[in-house]
Protein backbone atom coordinates (compact mmCIF):
# COMPACT_ATOMS: atom_id res chain seq x y z
CA UNK A 1 0.00 0.00 0.00
CA UNK A 2 1.20 3.48 -0.63
CA UNK A 3 1.78 5.99 1.84
CA UNK A 4 -0.43 9.46 1.45
CA UNK A 5 2.12 11.38 3.98
CA UNK A 6 3.53 13.49 1.49
CA UNK A 7 1.73 15.94 -0.69
CA UNK A 8 2.43 14.87 -4.55
CA UNK A 9 1.47 16.19 -7.77
CA UNK A 10 -1.65 14.67 -9.50
CA UNK A 11 -0.99 11.76 -11.18
CA UNK A 12 -2.71 13.06 -14.41
CA UNK A 13 -3.24 17.09 -14.44
CA UNK A 14 -4.97 18.32 -17.53
CA UNK A 15 -4.24 21.99 -17.97
CA UNK A 16 -6.71 24.38 -20.17
CA UNK A 17 -6.09 21.54 -22.80
CA UNK A 18 -7.63 22.69 -25.89
CA UNK A 19 -8.26 21.11 -29.05
CA UNK A 20 -9.52 22.43 -32.41
CA UNK A 21 -8.86 20.14 -35.82
CA UNK A 22 -7.51 20.97 -39.14
CA UNK A 23 -11.10 21.35 -40.51
CA UNK A 24 -12.19 23.85 -37.82
CA UNK A 25 -14.26 21.78 -35.77
CA UNK A 26 -13.96 22.47 -31.83
CA UNK A 27 -13.38 18.93 -29.92
CA UNK A 28 -12.18 20.53 -26.66
CA UNK A 29 -12.50 23.93 -24.84
CA UNK A 30 -9.66 24.55 -22.07
CA UNK A 31 -10.08 21.31 -20.60
CA UNK A 32 -8.85 21.20 -16.79
CA UNK A 33 -8.99 18.15 -14.70
CA UNK A 34 -7.05 16.45 -12.13
CA UNK A 35 -6.99 12.56 -11.34
CA UNK A 36 -5.05 11.76 -8.07
CA UNK A 37 -2.76 9.01 -7.73
CA UNK A 38 -4.48 5.38 -7.37
CA UNK A 39 -8.03 7.05 -8.55
CA UNK A 40 -10.25 5.82 -10.81
CA UNK A 41 -12.09 8.40 -13.09
CA UNK A 42 -14.66 8.17 -15.36
CA UNK A 43 -15.59 10.68 -18.43
CA UNK A 44 -19.47 10.31 -20.15
CA UNK A 45 -20.57 12.00 -22.28
CA UNK A 46 -22.43 12.11 -25.97
CA UNK A 47 -20.96 11.26 -28.79
CA UNK A 48 -18.63 14.19 -30.31
CA UNK A 49 -17.50 15.55 -27.07
CA UNK A 50 -14.05 14.78 -27.39
CA UNK A 51 -13.65 12.31 -24.31
CA UNK A 52 -11.26 9.87 -27.15
CA UNK A 53 -9.16 12.89 -27.96
CA UNK A 54 -8.89 13.85 -24.63
CA UNK A 55 -7.94 10.45 -23.73
CA UNK A 56 -5.40 10.33 -27.01
CA UNK A 57 -3.90 13.50 -25.81
CA UNK A 58 -3.28 12.28 -21.92
CA UNK A 59 -1.67 9.28 -24.05
CA UNK A 60 0.79 11.39 -25.83
CA UNK A 61 -0.84 10.12 -28.94
CA UNK A 62 -2.08 13.73 -30.51
CA UNK A 63 -1.05 16.90 -29.41
CA UNK A 64 -3.12 19.43 -28.33
CA UNK A 65 -3.69 23.14 -29.71
CA UNK A 66 -3.44 24.82 -26.21
CA UNK A 67 -2.89 23.79 -22.75
CA UNK A 68 -1.04 21.07 -21.42
CA UNK A 69 -0.86 17.27 -19.68
CA UNK A 70 1.03 16.86 -16.47
CA UNK A 71 1.60 13.14 -15.23
CA UNK A 72 3.27 13.81 -11.86
CA UNK A 73 4.20 17.10 -12.79
CA UNK A 74 6.59 16.34 -16.16
CA UNK A 75 4.37 17.44 -19.29
CA UNK A 76 3.28 14.88 -21.50
CA UNK A 77 4.65 14.68 -24.92
CA UNK A 78 5.07 11.81 -26.56
CA UNK A 79 3.81 8.19 -25.53
CA UNK A 80 5.27 7.07 -22.26
CA UNK A 81 5.16 3.42 -21.94
CA UNK A 82 6.64 2.82 -19.08
CA UNK A 83 4.37 5.61 -17.31
CA UNK A 84 0.80 4.82 -19.10
CA UNK A 85 -0.93 1.97 -20.85
CA UNK A 86 -4.25 2.53 -23.04
CA UNK A 87 -6.82 -0.08 -23.81
CA UNK A 88 -8.51 0.63 -26.86
CA UNK A 89 -12.40 0.03 -27.79
CA UNK A 90 -11.06 -2.99 -29.85
CA UNK A 91 -8.44 -5.46 -27.99
CA UNK A 92 -6.17 -4.67 -31.62
CA UNK A 93 -4.19 -8.05 -30.69
CA UNK A 94 -2.30 -8.60 -33.61
CA UNK A 95 -3.51 -11.88 -35.39
CA UNK A 96 -0.35 -13.74 -36.06
CA UNK A 97 0.97 -13.97 -31.93
CA UNK A 98 -0.64 -15.96 -29.74
CA UNK A 99 -2.22 -14.44 -26.33
CA UNK A 100 1.15 -14.65 -24.82
CA UNK A 101 3.01 -13.19 -27.58
CA UNK A 102 0.42 -10.17 -27.72
CA UNK A 103 0.76 -9.60 -23.51
CA UNK A 104 4.57 -9.75 -24.04
CA UNK A 105 4.55 -7.45 -27.10
CA UNK A 106 4.80 -3.74 -25.97
CA UNK A 107 7.94 -5.18 -23.31
CA UNK A 108 9.50 -6.74 -26.80
CA UNK A 109 9.47 -3.46 -28.29
CA UNK A 110 10.99 -2.33 -25.24
CA UNK A 111 13.66 -4.25 -25.79
CA UNK A 112 12.78 -6.02 -22.07
CA UNK A 113 15.28 -9.44 -21.84
CA UNK A 114 12.53 -12.80 -23.13
CA UNK A 115 12.67 -14.47 -19.88
CA UNK A 116 11.51 -11.43 -17.75
CA UNK A 117 9.00 -10.10 -19.97
CA UNK A 118 7.53 -13.77 -20.45
CA UNK A 119 7.24 -14.15 -16.65
CA UNK A 120 5.57 -11.09 -16.25
CA UNK A 121 2.62 -11.60 -19.00
CA UNK A 122 2.33 -14.79 -17.91
CA UNK A 123 1.07 -13.46 -14.74
CA UNK A 124 -0.77 -10.64 -15.79
CA UNK A 125 -2.60 -13.76 -17.53
CA UNK A 126 -3.29 -15.13 -14.56
CA UNK A 127 -4.43 -12.33 -13.20
CA UNK A 128 -6.95 -11.60 -15.70
CA UNK A 129 -7.83 -15.63 -15.44
CA UNK A 130 -6.85 -16.60 -19.33
CA UNK A 131 -3.88 -19.00 -18.28
CA UNK A 132 -4.76 -21.57 -20.19
CA UNK A 133 -5.34 -19.66 -23.42
CA UNK A 134 -1.62 -18.44 -23.75
CA UNK A 135 -1.11 -20.13 -26.53
CA UNK A 136 -4.43 -19.60 -28.41
CA UNK A 137 -4.71 -17.06 -30.88
CA UNK A 138 -6.71 -13.83 -30.76
CA UNK A 139 -9.81 -15.58 -33.45
CA UNK A 140 -10.39 -18.38 -31.13
CA UNK A 141 -11.28 -15.98 -28.67
CA UNK A 142 -14.48 -14.17 -27.52
CA UNK A 143 -14.59 -10.78 -27.58
CA UNK A 144 -14.60 -10.33 -23.81
CA UNK A 145 -11.56 -12.51 -23.51
CA UNK A 146 -9.82 -10.71 -26.10
CA UNK A 147 -10.56 -7.52 -24.66
CA UNK A 148 -9.09 -9.10 -20.94
CA UNK A 149 -5.82 -9.93 -22.87
CA UNK A 150 -5.57 -6.11 -24.44
CA UNK A 151 -5.96 -5.49 -20.59
CA UNK A 152 -3.07 -8.04 -19.52
CA UNK A 153 -1.00 -6.15 -21.92
CA UNK A 154 -1.70 -2.70 -20.14
CA UNK A 155 -0.95 -4.11 -17.07
CA UNK A 156 2.20 -5.95 -18.02
CA UNK A 157 3.80 -2.55 -19.23
CA UNK A 158 3.50 -2.03 -15.29
CA UNK A 159 2.30 1.41 -15.82
CA UNK A 160 1.51 3.51 -13.00
CA UNK A 161 -1.65 4.92 -15.53
CA UNK A 162 -3.98 3.28 -17.36
CA UNK A 163 -6.39 5.20 -19.74
CA UNK A 164 -9.29 3.05 -21.07
CA UNK A 165 -10.86 4.54 -24.06
CA UNK A 166 -14.17 2.59 -23.89
CA UNK A 167 -12.86 -0.92 -23.59
CA UNK A 168 -15.95 -2.65 -23.11
CA UNK A 169 -18.33 -0.37 -25.64
CA UNK A 170 -18.36 -3.47 -28.31
CA UNK A 171 -19.52 -6.34 -26.18
CA UNK A 172 -22.93 -7.28 -25.10
CA UNK A 173 -24.59 -6.28 -21.92
CA UNK A 174 -23.95 -9.42 -20.05
CA UNK A 175 -20.54 -9.43 -20.63
CA UNK A 176 -19.63 -6.02 -20.02
CA UNK A 177 -21.05 -6.14 -16.55
CA UNK A 178 -19.02 -9.10 -16.16
CA UNK A 179 -15.97 -7.19 -17.59
CA UNK A 180 -16.82 -4.38 -15.12
CA UNK A 181 -16.46 -6.73 -12.16
CA UNK A 182 -13.82 -8.43 -13.54
CA UNK A 183 -11.96 -4.82 -13.78
CA UNK A 184 -12.92 -4.15 -10.18
CA UNK A 185 -11.01 -6.81 -9.09
CA UNK A 186 -7.91 -6.55 -11.14
CA UNK A 187 -7.66 -2.99 -9.48
CA UNK A 188 -8.63 -3.30 -6.43
CA UNK A 189 -5.41 -5.36 -6.50
CA UNK A 190 -3.12 -3.46 -8.59
CA UNK A 191 -4.46 0.46 -7.79
CA UNK A 192 -3.24 2.32 -10.54
CA UNK A 193 -4.45 5.25 -11.20
CA UNK A 194 -7.40 4.68 -13.75
CA UNK A 195 -8.74 7.25 -17.17
CA UNK A 196 -11.78 5.53 -17.71
CA UNK A 197 -14.26 6.42 -21.09
CA UNK A 198 -17.34 5.09 -21.59
CA UNK A 199 -20.90 5.54 -22.65
CA UNK A 200 -22.49 3.55 -19.73
CA UNK A 201 -23.43 5.91 -16.89
CA UNK A 202 -23.89 2.97 -14.31
CA UNK A 203 -20.47 1.30 -15.60
CA UNK A 204 -18.98 4.63 -14.92
CA UNK A 205 -20.60 5.07 -11.39
CA UNK A 206 -20.11 1.42 -10.34
CA UNK A 207 -16.36 1.55 -11.05
CA UNK A 208 -15.58 4.97 -10.70
CA UNK A 209 -14.14 7.40 -7.43
CA UNK A 210 -15.30 10.37 -9.68
CA UNK A 211 -17.33 11.07 -12.72
CA UNK A 212 -16.69 13.80 -14.75
CA UNK A 213 -19.54 14.56 -17.46
CA UNK A 214 -18.36 16.17 -20.75
CA UNK A 215 -20.66 18.40 -23.21
CA UNK A 216 -20.18 18.69 -26.83
CA UNK A 217 -20.38 21.75 -29.36
CA UNK A 218 -17.05 22.37 -28.01
CA UNK A 219 -16.14 19.68 -25.57
CA UNK A 220 -15.76 20.97 -22.03
CA UNK A 221 -16.39 19.62 -18.44
CA UNK A 222 -20.04 20.16 -17.42
CA UNK A 223 -19.73 18.07 -13.87
CA UNK A 224 -17.20 16.51 -11.38
CA UNK A 225 -19.35 14.11 -9.00
CA UNK A 226 -17.23 12.30 -6.25
CA UNK A 227 -18.85 8.58 -6.02
CA UNK A 228 -19.79 8.13 -2.59
CA UNK A 229 -19.88 4.18 -2.59
CA UNK A 230 -17.63 2.10 -0.50
CA UNK A 231 -15.07 -0.01 -2.00
CA UNK A 232 -14.74 -3.24 -2.13
CA UNK A 233 -18.13 -2.96 -4.45
CA UNK A 234 -20.15 -5.54 -5.62
CA UNK A 235 -22.69 -5.72 -8.49
CA UNK A 236 -25.21 -5.35 -5.50
CA UNK A 237 -24.45 -1.67 -5.32
CA UNK A 238 -26.16 -1.18 -8.22
CA UNK A 239 -29.55 -1.52 -6.44
CA UNK A 240 -28.86 1.13 -4.08
CA UNK A 241 -30.20 4.09 -3.48
CA UNK A 242 -26.98 6.25 -3.39
CA UNK A 243 -26.43 4.22 -7.39
CA UNK A 244 -29.98 5.19 -9.11
CA UNK A 245 -29.65 8.77 -7.61
CA UNK A 246 -26.61 9.45 -9.22
CA UNK A 247 -27.57 7.45 -12.22
CA UNK A 248 -30.99 9.87 -12.57
CA UNK A 249 -28.46 12.86 -12.20
CA UNK A 250 -26.01 11.73 -14.48
CA UNK A 251 -28.50 10.98 -17.13
CA UNK A 252 -30.46 14.29 -16.65
CA UNK A 253 -27.20 16.37 -16.92
CA UNK A 254 -26.32 14.52 -20.32
CA UNK A 255 -30.15 14.43 -21.57
CA UNK A 256 -30.33 18.14 -21.36
CA UNK A 257 -26.90 18.68 -23.42
CA UNK A 258 -28.37 16.23 -25.64
CA UNK A 259 -31.72 18.40 -26.32
CA UNK A 260 -29.46 21.51 -26.17
CA UNK A 261 -27.03 20.76 -28.87
CA UNK A 262 -29.34 18.64 -30.72
CA UNK A 263 -30.93 21.81 -31.97
CA UNK A 264 -27.26 23.34 -32.70
CA UNK A 265 -25.53 20.23 -34.19
CA UNK A 266 -28.30 18.15 -36.20
CA UNK A 267 -25.62 16.11 -37.87
CA UNK A 268 -24.82 14.28 -34.17
CA UNK B 1 -11.86 -41.72 -44.20
CA UNK B 2 -11.19 -38.12 -44.11
CA UNK B 3 -12.88 -35.42 -45.86
CA UNK B 4 -9.55 -33.93 -47.02
CA UNK B 5 -7.92 -37.19 -47.71
CA UNK B 6 -11.82 -37.72 -50.10
CA UNK B 7 -10.98 -34.27 -51.81
CA UNK B 8 -7.46 -35.58 -52.60
CA UNK B 9 -8.72 -38.73 -54.32
CA UNK B 10 -11.03 -36.59 -56.32
CA UNK B 11 -8.79 -34.28 -57.12
CA UNK B 12 -5.97 -37.10 -58.61
CA UNK B 13 -9.12 -38.70 -59.93
CA UNK B 14 -9.48 -35.89 -62.28
CA UNK B 15 -6.30 -35.26 -63.20
CA UNK B 16 -6.07 -38.82 -64.05
CA UNK B 17 -9.53 -38.80 -66.26
CA UNK B 18 -8.18 -35.51 -67.87
CA UNK B 19 -4.96 -37.52 -69.43
CA UNK B 20 -6.90 -40.93 -69.88
CA UNK B 21 -8.90 -38.98 -72.62
CA UNK B 22 -6.55 -36.72 -73.97
CA UNK B 23 -4.34 -40.12 -74.74
CA UNK B 24 -7.49 -41.91 -75.63
CA UNK B 25 -8.66 -38.85 -78.26
CA UNK B 26 -5.73 -38.47 -79.69
CA UNK B 27 -4.79 -41.97 -80.18
CA UNK B 28 -8.58 -42.92 -81.67
CA UNK B 29 -8.14 -39.79 -84.13
CA UNK B 30 -10.74 -38.13 -82.27
CA UNK B 31 -8.81 -35.43 -81.88
CA UNK B 32 -6.15 -35.65 -85.14
CA UNK B 33 -2.28 -35.82 -84.80
CA UNK B 34 -2.23 -33.05 -86.74
CA UNK B 35 -3.65 -30.72 -83.88
CA UNK B 36 -2.56 -32.37 -80.75
CA UNK B 37 0.15 -35.17 -80.08
CA UNK B 38 -0.99 -37.66 -77.23
CA UNK B 39 0.19 -37.51 -74.10
CA UNK B 40 2.24 -40.58 -73.64
CA UNK B 41 3.88 -39.67 -77.27
CA UNK B 42 4.81 -35.86 -76.29
CA UNK B 43 6.13 -37.27 -72.69
CA UNK B 44 8.64 -39.53 -74.28
CA UNK B 45 9.22 -36.30 -76.92
CA UNK B 46 10.01 -33.53 -74.06
CA UNK B 47 12.80 -36.43 -72.35
CA UNK B 48 14.17 -36.51 -75.86
CA UNK B 49 13.99 -32.54 -76.20
CA UNK B 50 15.46 -32.73 -72.76
CA UNK B 51 18.88 -34.67 -73.92
CA UNK B 52 19.28 -32.17 -76.93
CA UNK B 53 21.17 -29.22 -76.70
CA UNK B 54 19.22 -26.47 -77.98
CA UNK B 55 16.12 -27.32 -76.31
CA UNK B 56 18.23 -26.71 -73.12
CA UNK B 57 19.45 -23.47 -74.08
CA UNK B 58 15.66 -22.64 -75.18
CA UNK B 59 14.56 -23.89 -71.73
CA UNK B 60 17.34 -22.13 -70.22
CA UNK B 61 17.22 -18.86 -71.84
CA UNK B 62 13.68 -18.49 -70.96
CA UNK B 63 13.94 -19.41 -67.28
CA UNK B 64 16.71 -16.94 -67.23
CA UNK B 65 15.03 -14.12 -68.80
CA UNK B 66 11.53 -14.87 -66.21
CA UNK B 67 13.77 -14.73 -63.43
CA UNK B 68 15.90 -11.62 -64.07
CA UNK B 69 12.26 -9.99 -64.94
CA UNK B 70 11.08 -11.04 -61.39
CA UNK B 71 14.04 -10.09 -59.59
CA UNK B 72 14.16 -6.94 -60.86
CA UNK B 73 10.18 -6.29 -61.07
CA UNK B 74 9.27 -8.07 -58.16
CA UNK B 75 11.33 -6.01 -55.42
CA UNK B 76 10.54 -2.69 -57.70
CA UNK B 77 6.40 -3.44 -57.63
CA UNK B 78 6.78 -3.84 -54.00
CA UNK B 79 8.59 -1.49 -52.85
CA UNK B 80 6.19 1.54 -55.27
CA UNK B 81 3.41 -0.31 -53.72
CA UNK B 82 4.87 0.51 -50.07
CA UNK B 83 5.53 4.41 -51.08
CA UNK B 84 2.00 4.60 -52.77
CA UNK B 85 0.29 2.21 -49.65
CA UNK B 86 1.44 4.80 -47.17
CA UNK B 87 1.52 8.14 -48.78
CA UNK B 88 -2.06 7.97 -50.04
CA UNK B 89 -1.84 11.58 -51.47
CA UNK B 90 0.38 10.05 -54.03
CA UNK B 91 -1.33 7.09 -54.79
CA UNK B 92 -4.79 8.89 -55.39
CA UNK B 93 -2.67 11.11 -57.88
CA UNK B 94 -1.18 7.78 -59.70
CA UNK B 95 -4.38 6.10 -59.99
CA UNK B 96 -5.66 6.88 -63.20
CA UNK B 97 -2.58 5.66 -64.81
CA UNK B 98 -1.99 2.09 -62.51
CA UNK B 99 -5.61 1.55 -63.41
CA UNK B 100 -5.44 2.13 -67.56
CA UNK B 101 -1.97 -0.30 -66.90
CA UNK B 102 -3.96 -2.62 -65.20
CA UNK B 103 -6.98 -2.29 -67.79
CA UNK B 104 -5.06 -2.13 -71.54
CA UNK B 105 -3.75 -5.22 -72.84
CA UNK B 106 -0.44 -4.86 -72.61
CA UNK B 107 0.50 -6.75 -75.88
CA UNK B 108 -1.09 -4.01 -77.95
CA UNK B 109 2.52 -2.25 -76.93
CA UNK B 110 4.60 -5.04 -78.01
CA UNK B 111 5.78 -3.77 -81.61
CA UNK B 112 7.07 -0.36 -79.74
CA UNK B 113 8.48 -2.57 -77.01
CA UNK B 114 10.44 -3.94 -79.96
CA UNK B 115 11.37 -0.64 -81.65
CA UNK B 116 12.81 0.51 -78.24
CA UNK B 117 14.38 -2.44 -76.74
CA UNK B 118 15.13 -4.58 -80.27
CA UNK B 119 14.63 -8.32 -80.35
CA UNK B 120 16.95 -9.22 -77.79
CA UNK B 121 16.69 -10.54 -74.58
CA UNK B 122 16.26 -7.37 -72.88
CA UNK B 123 12.88 -6.75 -74.50
CA UNK B 124 12.04 -9.72 -73.33
CA UNK B 125 13.19 -8.97 -69.62
CA UNK B 126 10.90 -5.69 -70.08
CA UNK B 127 8.14 -6.91 -71.50
CA UNK B 128 7.95 -9.12 -68.25
CA UNK B 129 8.72 -6.85 -65.87
CA UNK B 130 5.30 -4.44 -67.14
CA UNK B 131 3.52 -7.14 -67.15
CA UNK B 132 4.30 -8.55 -63.23
CA UNK B 133 5.06 -4.63 -62.08
CA UNK B 134 1.59 -3.70 -62.19
CA UNK B 135 -0.59 -6.36 -60.71
CA UNK B 136 2.06 -7.08 -57.97
CA UNK B 137 2.10 -3.17 -57.21
CA UNK B 138 -2.39 -3.72 -56.56
CA UNK B 139 -1.53 -6.50 -54.38
CA UNK B 140 1.19 -4.02 -52.40
CA UNK B 141 -1.08 -1.57 -52.14
CA UNK B 142 -3.78 -3.43 -51.01
CA UNK B 143 -1.37 -5.16 -48.20
CA UNK B 144 -0.75 -1.58 -46.96
CA UNK B 145 -4.31 -0.43 -46.83
CA UNK B 146 -5.09 -3.45 -44.74
CA UNK B 147 -2.93 -2.70 -41.58
CA UNK B 148 -5.34 -0.82 -39.57
CA UNK B 149 -4.61 2.58 -38.24
CA UNK B 150 -5.76 2.07 -34.95
CA UNK B 151 -3.24 -0.49 -34.33
CA UNK B 152 -0.71 1.57 -35.61
CA UNK B 153 -2.18 3.94 -32.80
CA UNK B 154 -1.53 1.10 -29.93
CA UNK B 155 1.86 0.25 -31.29
CA UNK B 156 2.58 4.06 -31.16
CA UNK B 157 0.96 3.59 -27.43
CA UNK B 158 3.66 0.62 -26.68
CA UNK B 159 6.67 3.06 -27.60
CA UNK B 160 7.23 1.32 -30.73
CA UNK B 161 9.56 3.67 -33.18
CA UNK B 162 8.69 4.16 -36.64
CA UNK B 163 10.83 0.91 -37.46
CA UNK B 164 9.20 -1.10 -35.27
CA UNK B 165 5.70 -0.12 -36.75
CA UNK B 166 7.36 -1.33 -40.07
CA UNK B 167 8.81 -4.04 -39.37
CA UNK B 168 6.80 -5.55 -36.46
CA UNK B 169 3.37 -5.01 -37.83
CA UNK B 170 3.53 -3.90 -41.78
CA UNK B 171 6.15 -6.81 -42.37
CA UNK B 172 3.79 -9.41 -41.24
CA UNK B 173 0.92 -7.97 -41.53
CA UNK B 174 1.04 -7.47 -45.40
CA UNK B 175 3.19 -10.66 -45.95
CA UNK B 176 -0.08 -12.55 -46.73
CA UNK B 177 -1.26 -9.89 -49.33
CA UNK B 178 2.46 -9.44 -51.06
CA UNK B 179 2.61 -13.21 -50.90
CA UNK B 180 -0.19 -13.09 -53.53
CA UNK B 181 0.44 -10.26 -55.22
CA UNK B 182 3.86 -11.56 -55.95
CA UNK B 183 2.61 -15.33 -57.26
CA UNK B 184 0.29 -13.44 -59.36
CA UNK B 185 2.96 -11.25 -60.82
CA UNK B 186 4.85 -14.40 -61.79
CA UNK B 187 2.23 -16.01 -63.91
CA UNK B 188 2.01 -12.36 -65.73
CA UNK B 189 5.62 -12.32 -65.83
CA UNK B 190 5.89 -16.07 -67.37
CA UNK B 191 3.27 -14.90 -70.15
CA UNK B 192 4.83 -11.72 -71.01
CA UNK B 193 8.00 -13.56 -71.50
CA UNK B 194 6.66 -16.13 -73.63
CA UNK B 195 4.26 -13.73 -75.41
CA UNK B 196 7.52 -11.78 -76.83
CA UNK B 197 9.49 -15.05 -77.49
CA UNK B 198 6.77 -15.92 -79.51
CA UNK B 199 6.26 -12.75 -81.84
CA UNK B 200 9.77 -12.05 -82.22
CA UNK B 201 12.86 -14.00 -80.77
CA UNK B 202 16.31 -15.69 -81.77
CA UNK B 203 15.76 -18.48 -79.24
CA UNK B 204 13.79 -19.22 -76.05
CA UNK B 205 10.26 -21.60 -75.69
CA UNK B 206 7.80 -19.41 -76.56
CA UNK B 207 10.06 -18.77 -80.13
CA UNK B 208 10.09 -23.43 -79.89
CA UNK B 209 6.86 -23.82 -79.91
CA UNK B 210 5.84 -21.17 -82.01
CA UNK B 211 7.85 -22.87 -84.51
CA UNK B 212 6.76 -25.78 -84.24
CA UNK B 213 3.66 -24.84 -83.80
CA UNK B 214 3.94 -22.92 -87.90
CA UNK B 215 5.11 -26.44 -89.42
CA UNK B 216 2.12 -28.46 -87.70
CA UNK B 217 5.27 -30.26 -85.96
CA UNK B 218 3.08 -30.63 -83.01
CA UNK B 219 4.59 -33.72 -81.26
CA UNK B 220 7.37 -31.22 -80.25
CA UNK B 221 5.46 -28.57 -79.87
CA UNK B 222 2.73 -30.64 -76.93
CA UNK B 223 6.24 -31.49 -75.47
CA UNK B 224 7.19 -28.21 -75.23
CA UNK B 225 3.40 -26.98 -73.86
CA UNK B 226 3.90 -29.53 -71.33
CA UNK B 227 7.24 -28.72 -70.16
CA UNK B 228 6.04 -24.77 -69.91
CA UNK B 229 3.01 -26.00 -68.17
CA UNK B 230 4.66 -28.44 -65.39
CA UNK B 231 7.17 -25.43 -64.82
CA UNK B 232 4.51 -22.96 -64.17
CA UNK B 233 2.22 -25.14 -62.26
CA UNK B 234 5.44 -25.85 -60.28
CA UNK B 235 6.71 -22.49 -59.57
CA UNK B 236 2.85 -21.59 -58.95
CA UNK B 237 2.43 -24.62 -56.22
CA UNK B 238 5.95 -23.60 -54.29
CA UNK B 239 5.16 -20.08 -53.78
CA UNK B 240 1.55 -20.62 -52.61
CA UNK B 241 2.89 -22.92 -49.91
CA UNK B 242 4.90 -19.48 -48.57
CA UNK B 243 1.41 -17.72 -48.94
CA UNK B 244 -0.10 -20.27 -46.96
CA UNK B 245 2.89 -20.60 -44.02
CA UNK B 246 2.24 -16.98 -43.72
CA UNK B 247 -1.26 -17.00 -42.94
CA UNK B 248 -0.93 -20.32 -40.94
CA UNK B 249 -2.58 -18.40 -38.00
CA UNK B 250 -5.59 -17.80 -39.76
CA UNK B 251 -5.87 -21.26 -40.75
CA UNK B 252 -5.51 -22.74 -37.41
CA UNK B 253 -8.63 -20.74 -36.24
CA UNK B 254 -10.85 -23.31 -38.19
CA UNK B 255 -9.43 -26.61 -36.40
Amino acid sequence: MKSDVVPKPAAVSIRGVDKKFGNGFHALDKISLDIADGQFLSVVGPSGCGKSTLLQIVAGLVPASGGKVLLDGHPVVGPQPHEVAVVFQDALLLPWKTTLQNVEFPLDLQGVPAAERRAKSLEMLDLVGLSAFADAYPQQLSGGMRQRVSIARGLAQDPRIILMDEPFGALDEQTRIRMGQELLRIWERSRKTVLFITHSLAEAIFLSDVVVVMGRNPGRILERMEVPLPRPRSSDVMGSDVFGQMRNRLWHLLNDEIDRTDQAAPEL
Amino acid sequence: MSLGRQILIGQVLIVALFLASWELATRTGVIGIDTLAPFSTAVERLIELFGTESFRRDFGATASRVAIAFAIGAPAAVICGFILGEWREVERMTRPVVNFALGIPQSIFLPIFILVFGIGALQKIVFGITHLFFVTLVNTIGAVRSIPSEQVTALRSFGASRWQIYLRLYLPGMLPLVLTGLRLGMIFNILGVLLAEMYVAQNGLGKAIFNWGESGDTVPLTAAIIAVSVSTILLNEIMRVFERRAMRYRLEVGS
